[in-house]
């Protein structure tokens, strides 16, 4: 066994102040920690568009929204060392490519945390529910030299996937992540490339990765692997016919977690094959987090679709994946969609008249003004209209007009005013209530409609945007909670979380008007 | 059985009003409302103020103003380049 590489133990000491115990507890393949501190060292380190503070502060959200936490607390203990975080702008095509790449590297260490669990390095903090920033796919210009790594990608691949065309602005990374593929897939010596292959499928079709799960369907068909039964592991690995160690390998990867490690050791696998089969698995999660990040599409047809999570369905998981020759999701505009994509502008104004109401008022929500809120619906309409194209039904026409609409209304917020943001902070404190006298039995009876209206449109212009655009669409809109987290692009633990604080908000405010008697 | 907080059911609320919550968490819910008078009624002011917002259909659009937006759109759009 080979000691420690005191190189890259020294590297991460001299950025972050010390070794985090997430790399001591990988000493005994210390290969690993090499190779993942290059990455590390590559895309947080390593100065580029965004500065580290903005970089912890975006890999803190990250921690946040896996709930992961061992990084959230590492970050969190680091960020007030760093400076200044700032907020990026993220319309800079380098500056989101940037931070996709930050993001996609929080996935990698967060997945690592969760298969070793190591012990903080600072007292544990429990992540609070968190929002990432709004971050477009960066258009990729093409370059004008194909960057180095390109002849790695076509060696390990026979050719160079879009995941990796997509960040030919960025070729340090590139030849980073060229590094870590080769010193994980073909050198690492623990377990076999087969294996390791099927592993980033298993974790891709986890991930609901489309790009990822026809990359590596295809991968594997080079190895020998049918793709019939890559299509039956990305729909179900315990279903697929496969060997009872490979079964134990897949399920490990698809939710690392220390007991899983310790129950596959068990199983006959050494510590060593472990932590490879989870390396595998964080740079599986780190691919699709890329893939999704920059919106990349597929190089291959898609063979295995998987439709946003059914209404109510607070636990996605495979059953949702189906096959792409079954019926596809239904989507109720698909109709409209299809002659809009085919230029037909009275579809469009169709589509425009049927959800209209629902982007207007995700941007009052937002932006807590009528008037602003028309205006911007103009905008997110037209940036619909021009990226219609683009559209793939990955989610249904609605979710994904409505996802639009809030990106422009967090955007025009930024630029209006520094007091308001819809970040996350605050939104796990305990909200004590302080109104507790019961109220009259029928408090619609109190107030003309329209009075009752007006109140409740002033009560809410009162409440913090992050607040009140959740209540908009859950309660007012009556979207689903799945839909109203996707079109405010938060995880629903979040919205749940705002929807909460808005209802209750809203609650004291009201009081005054309806309270009756004592409790 | 193990009784539960005051804040343990307001950590719960959101689900309890939105009908999201597995029927054991549910009935020690029910069984705590049964003896605490102060979250029995911000529970009921909370589902009453859930009922007002959504019955207020504030922000609405009338049909007359989504409409001259969907034309105005329309006409932007037609006199925008191609290539958008």
């Amino acid at each position: 066994m080979r000691p420690p590489d005191p190189a890259s133990f020294a590297l991460l000491t001299a950025h972050w102040g010390f070794v985090p115990n997430l790399f001591r507890a990988q000493v005994e393949t210390a290969w690993l920690v090499d190779a993942e501190a290059a990455l590390v060292e590559a895309l947080l380190f390593r100065p580029s568009a965004l500065s580290r503070a903005q970089k912890e502060s975006l890999l803190l959200g990250r921690a946040a929204a896996r709930g992961n936490r061992y990084w959230y607390t590492l970050h969190r203990g680091v960020l007030p060392l760093m400076g200044r975080a700032g907020q990026p702008d993220f319309r800079e095509p380098v500056a989101a490519l940037d931070a996709t790449l930050v993001l996609a590297l929080g996935d990698f260490l967060c997945t690592l945390a969760s298969g070793i669990a190591p012990q903080e390095d600072f007292p544990a903090v429990q992540p609070e529910s968190g929002e990432l920033p709004v971050i477009d796919p960066p258009a990729a210009p093409a370059p004008s030299t194909d960057p180095e790594a390109y002849s790695d990608f076509r060696d390990h691949y026979g050719f160079v996937p879009r995941v990796y065309r997509r960040q030919a602005a960025r070729p340090d990374a590139l030849e980073a992540e060229a590094r870590f593929l080769e010193a994980l897939m073909v050198e690492g010596p623990e377990l076999g490339r087969r294996r390791k292959e099927l592993i980033l499928l298993a974790v891709a079709a986890r991930a609901r990765n489309e790009y990822l799960c026809s990359l590596q369907a295809q991968e594997l068909a080079v190895m020998g692997v049918p793709v019939e039964t890559s299509d039956r592991i990305t729909l179900d690995p315990e279903a697929a016919g496969l060997p009872e160690s490979e079964r134990a390998l897949l399920a490990f990867v698809r939710a690392p977690s220390a007991g899983a490690a310790a129950g596959l050791q068990a199983a006959g696998f050494s510590h060593a094959q472990v932590m490879e089969a989870l390396a595998a698995a964080a740079l599986g999660d780190f691919l699709a987090s890329l893939a999704a990040g920059l919106a990349v599409e597929p190089d291959f047809a898609v063979r295995v679709s998987f439709p946003p999570p059914a209404e109510n369905n607070l636990h996605p998981g495979e059953a949702d994946s189906r096959l792409k020759e079954q019926a596809p999701e239904s989507d109720p505009d698909g109709e409209l969609v299809d002659a809009a994509q085919r230029g037909d502008l009275a579809a469009f104004e169709q589509l425009v008249v049927r959800h209209g109401r629902r982007v207007y008022r995700t941007l009052v929500g937002i932006l807590g003004d009528a008037e602003e809120a028309r205006d911007l619906m103009q905008d997110t309409f037209l940036k619909a209209f021009q990226h219609l194209g683009g559209f793939e039904r990955r989610s249904k026409f609605s979710t994904w007009l409505l996802s639009i609409a809030s990106r422009t209304g967090i955007q025009h917020l930024r630029e209006r005013r520094s007091d308001e943001s819809l970040d996350s902070a605050g939104d796990d404190e305990a909200f004590r209530p302080r109104q507790v006298r019961s109220w009259i039995d029928d408090p619609e009876q109190a107030f003309a409609r329209a009075e009752m209206r007006a109140l409740v449109e002033k009560e809410l212009r009162r409440l913090p945007a992050k607040y009140r655009v959740a209540v908009m669409l859950r309660d007012i809109e009556q979207l689903s909670t799945e839909e109203a987290a996707g079109a405010l692009e938060l995880g629903v633990p979040a919205l749940k979380a705002r929807l909460l604080r808005g209802r209750l908000m809203l609650r004291e405010a009201l009081a005054s008007h309806f309270a009756g008697g004592a409790a | 059985m193990n009784h539960i907080s005051c804040q343990d059911f307001m950590a719960e609320i959101g689900n309890y009003l939105d009908g999201d919550l597995a029927a054991e968490v549910r009935t020690r819910l029910e069984q705590h409302l049964a003896h605490c008078k102060t979250c029995t009624v911000v529970c009921d002011t909370a589902r009453k103020t859930v009922r007002i917002v959504t019955d207020s259909d504030s922000f609405d659009l009338t049909g007359e103003a989504l409409g001259s937006i969907a034309g105005q759109i329309v006409r932007r759009i037609k006199s925008s380049p191609a290539d958008g």
